[in-house]
């Protein structure tokens, strides 16, 4: 009977230490590098000769002789040109990763808080690091390879120049002009947010036809700009297909039902095409293009890639749809993206647009369009300057709409806005291939007063023809009545009888108490009033 | 103590064994706990018999907590109360399918009580990809490791390994805590463990044959 088999337990012990040995930063770098890309501490306490072995050790651990050449200027820039060394050649090894990973690093640190592995990592990663980060001006992570970081501009902010920044510059010349006076003011950062499917991508295609033609394609004149801006729209959820399909829609339906759609304007189809054609809409697909604006570690290799794009179509607005397929990490660290589209506010001077998504708990309901809903980091929707929430009409609303097809809705709303009010909700039907053109309802009230304007005029002739036959009701007996003609509900038909009666329309005659005939009515009998 | 011959590679299986966890053959009739629960009795007595005969056997659930066996609420895998023979596991295991989600055996201080046993348990977290292939450095542990029972963890994508020998005195430490895990990796892990081991580990008898 076979037993247990005889291993060979020392191959396997030396194995595994090796194995592990091997793999111990990428495990660390996994489990400790959400916090972002971690600083080395300015003030490393390394004499010069370690420092010197260690950049030594490195470039022949890891094949960079480039450390070799660097000119050391002070012990944090080395090391800060180190790990910027290691970290853009090799993509897997982080700064924890060399440091811990470094026997000469570790002992250093190990020694230094007294052989607690514990505070040893946390003096290697931890606070007082990320304390040291404050110190280091431009990021880490946007220094490019070989670059280090300016003399003097690592570590101290420029200072301002509190002579020119005077509040009076601004009282004596003219502000600039502001483009338009949309829901998206100019230049500014700002999301558009709502549930998958309800037609975010749409509104912003037509938005942006308008923004791009200054046609009022959507129905909204408000948010047609005095003049044409250059636009462009990227997205990363529809193909090139899609995108031809719906201009092609958007443009068809202006030209071929314009007149219905646009209130008899049917300037607008050809205005529209000739306005497209002079290309101020850049739409592309980013389909299949993994364009990262910023990843996991506060990267942000797309970022000058979309620079570029803005600044070779003087583009004053641009979307980016949706933020989801435009980056990496946590959903929950979305303020780099905010950061970005403050550069580029400031910068360049143009409007950058995330087209995001809402959370799933809020779908479907009225608060589909609060800016609450916006998925992920709240400090995103907080540091945009704008949002626009965009949801199908929920059930209750419907219900409070007196809609049947519910569905063919689409309701905007401005639900943030710094620089202007927030609006009410702008509703959009969806028309022929899912246009979207402005439609309106009636509030509640006048869809009460139209209904019950039909029932008045019934009741009305039931009161002419109760007069016709000589027949006195009192004004519980003419509800009764109304009732059993089935013209209205009892509470209709109250407050139809009342509303007549308070609008004179109708009156109620009381009789003489010595009436016989009368008597039976002692609340008065119903009379028509100027009807008769 | 007789040690099973190793493969050409160098890598041994067991004699006789197959990757089981891809090649049932029980009978299709029977219950998916039952047909784990008879391919692991098949298993453990034809690759592990020393073991089958220790009454240290116990049953687990889902999330790999040890149960009791006749109350079937969770229990300390220290606790000798719940101990039991294979048989009784096995039994256990196919009456209440619901709640007992396999078996597991007791390493604690079994080497105190069989001394000329000297097993060692190897637990390698993630050792296969996504494409079903064993990783390069699970491997390297496995073909370091030499003549050795393998077969697939609870989760499929992990490996567990049985074999006789002795580990270095100055990991006994790590050892000694249940929670140590001497080795994490980035894509998976080993550790360690003997009877030294306050600890139970999870059998299932879905033997697997190293490829050459």
């Amino acid at each position: 009977m076979p037993s247990l088999p005889e291993g060979n337990a020392d191959a396997l012990y030396a194995t595994c230490v090796a194995v592990v040995a091997e793999f111990k930063g990428a495990a660390r770098s996994t489990t400790e590098q959400r916090d972002g890309w971690p600083p080395l501490p300015v003030d490393w306490p390394l004499p010069q000769d370690t420092l010197d072995r260690v950049l030594a050790e490195c470039a022949v651990w890891l094949d960079l002789t480039e450390i070799e050449s660097v000119s050391i200027g002070g012990r944090s820039d080395a090391l800060l040109h180190v790990a910027q060394a290691l970290c853009t050649t090799h993509d897997d090894v982080t700064a924890l990763n060399i440091m811990t990973g470094h026997p000469t690093l570790w002992a250093v640190a190990l020694d230094k808080r007294n052989g607690s592995k514990k505070r040893a990592r946390a003096f290697l990663w931890g606070e007082s690091i990320r304390a040291a980060r404050k110190k280091v001006g431009p990021p880490f992570e946007d220094l490019g390879p070989g670059e280090e970081p300016a003399a003097g501009q690592a570590l101290d902010l420029p200072d301002l120049d509190i002579g020119t920044l005077s509040a009076a510059r601004f009282i004596d010349t003219v502000p600039p002009v502001q483009i338009f006076n949309g829901p998206i003011p100019h230049p500014t950062t700002g999301v558009v947010y709502g549930p998958g499917g309800a037609g975010k991508s749409f509104l912003m295609q037509a938005m942006l036809t308008g923004f791009a033609t200054a046609v009022d394609v959507l129905g909204v004149p408000e948010w047609v700009p005095t003049s044409p801006v250059p636009v462009l729209m990227l997205t990363a959820e529809e193909s090139n297909a899609d995108l031809h399909r719906r201009q092609y829609a958007l443009v068809r339906a202006a030209e071929q039902i314009g007149g219905d759609l646009f209130g008899g304007r049917t300037e607008i189809g050809p205005l529209l095409r000739e306005r497209l054609h002079e290309g101020r809409f850049t739409v592309a697909s980013t389909q299949g293009m993994r364009i990262e604006l910023v990843n996991e570690r506060g990267r942000r290799k797309g970022a000058d890639w979309l620079l570029r794009q803005l600044d070779r179509g003087h583009h004053e607005i641009v979307t980016v749809d949706p933020v989801a397929a435009f980056r990496t990490g946590p959903e929950d660290e979305l303020q780099p993206l905010i950061d970005l589209g403050r550069e580029i506010n400031e910068k360049l001077g143009k409007t950058l647009v995330y087209l995001h998504h809402t959370n799933k708990s809020s779908r479907g309901s009225d608060q589909a369009r609060e800016a609450t809903a916006a998925r992920g980091d709240s400090a995103f929707i907080d540091g945009g300057r704008f949002g626009i929430g965009v949801a199908g009409m929920s059930v209750e609303e419907a219900a409070r709409l007196k809609v049947e097809d519910r569905r063919n809705y689409v309701g905007v709303r401005l639900a943030k806005a710094n620089y202007t009010e927030e609006s009410d909700i702008f509703w959009f039907a969806r028309g022929p291939a899912g246009v979207l053109y402005a439609t309106s309802f009636k509030p509640l009230a006048e869809q009460r007063a139209d209904l019950r304007g039909g029932q008045r005029d019934a009741v009305l002739k039931l009161v002419l023809e109760l007069e016709e036959r000589e027949m006195q009701v009192s004004k519980s007996e003419l509800v009764a009545r109304i009732m059993d003609r089935k013209l209205a509900t009892r509470d209709a038909a109250r407050a139809i009888v009342g509303d007549l009666l308070a609008e004179n329309v109708l009156r109620i005659e009381y009789g003489d108490p010595g009436d016989t005939e009368r008597r039976c009515l002692p609340y008065g009998w119903i009379l028509s009033g100027c009807m008769s | 103590m007789s040690s099973t011959n190793g493969s050409a590679a160098g890598v041994t299986a067991p004699d006789g064994a197959e990757d089981s966890s891809r090649n049932q053959t029980s009978s299709t009739s029977k219950s998916a706990p039952h047909r784990r629960a008879d391919q692991a009795a098949e298993s453990i007595r034809r690759h592990l018999p020393e073991l089958a005969a220790f009454s240290r056997w116990i049953v687990r659930d889902a999330a790999k907590a040890p149960l009791h066996p006749a109350k079937l609420h969770a229990a300390g895998a220290g606790d000798r109360r719940i101990w039991c023979p294979l048989d009784h596991a096995l039994t256990v295991w196919r009456t209440y399918p619901k709640r007992v989600a396999g078996i597991g055996f007791v390493l604690s201080d079994i080497n105190v009580e069989h001394p000329d046993l000297r097993l060692i348990g190897i637990d390698i977290d993630k050792a296969f990809d996504e494409f079903d292939a064993i990783k390069p450095w699970a491997r390297r542990v496995v073909d370091a490791a030499g003549s050795c029972y393998w077969e697939r963890s609870p989760s499929g994508i992990g490996l567990r390994g049985f074999m006789s020998g002795s580990i270095p005195a100055e990991m006994s430490g790590q050892f000694n805590d249940p929670k140590a895990r001497p080795f994490a990796l980035d894509s998976g892990g080993v550790e360690l463990y003997d009877g030294r081991s306050q600890r139970y580990l999870t059998v299932t008898g879905a033997c697997y044959a190293i490829p050459a």
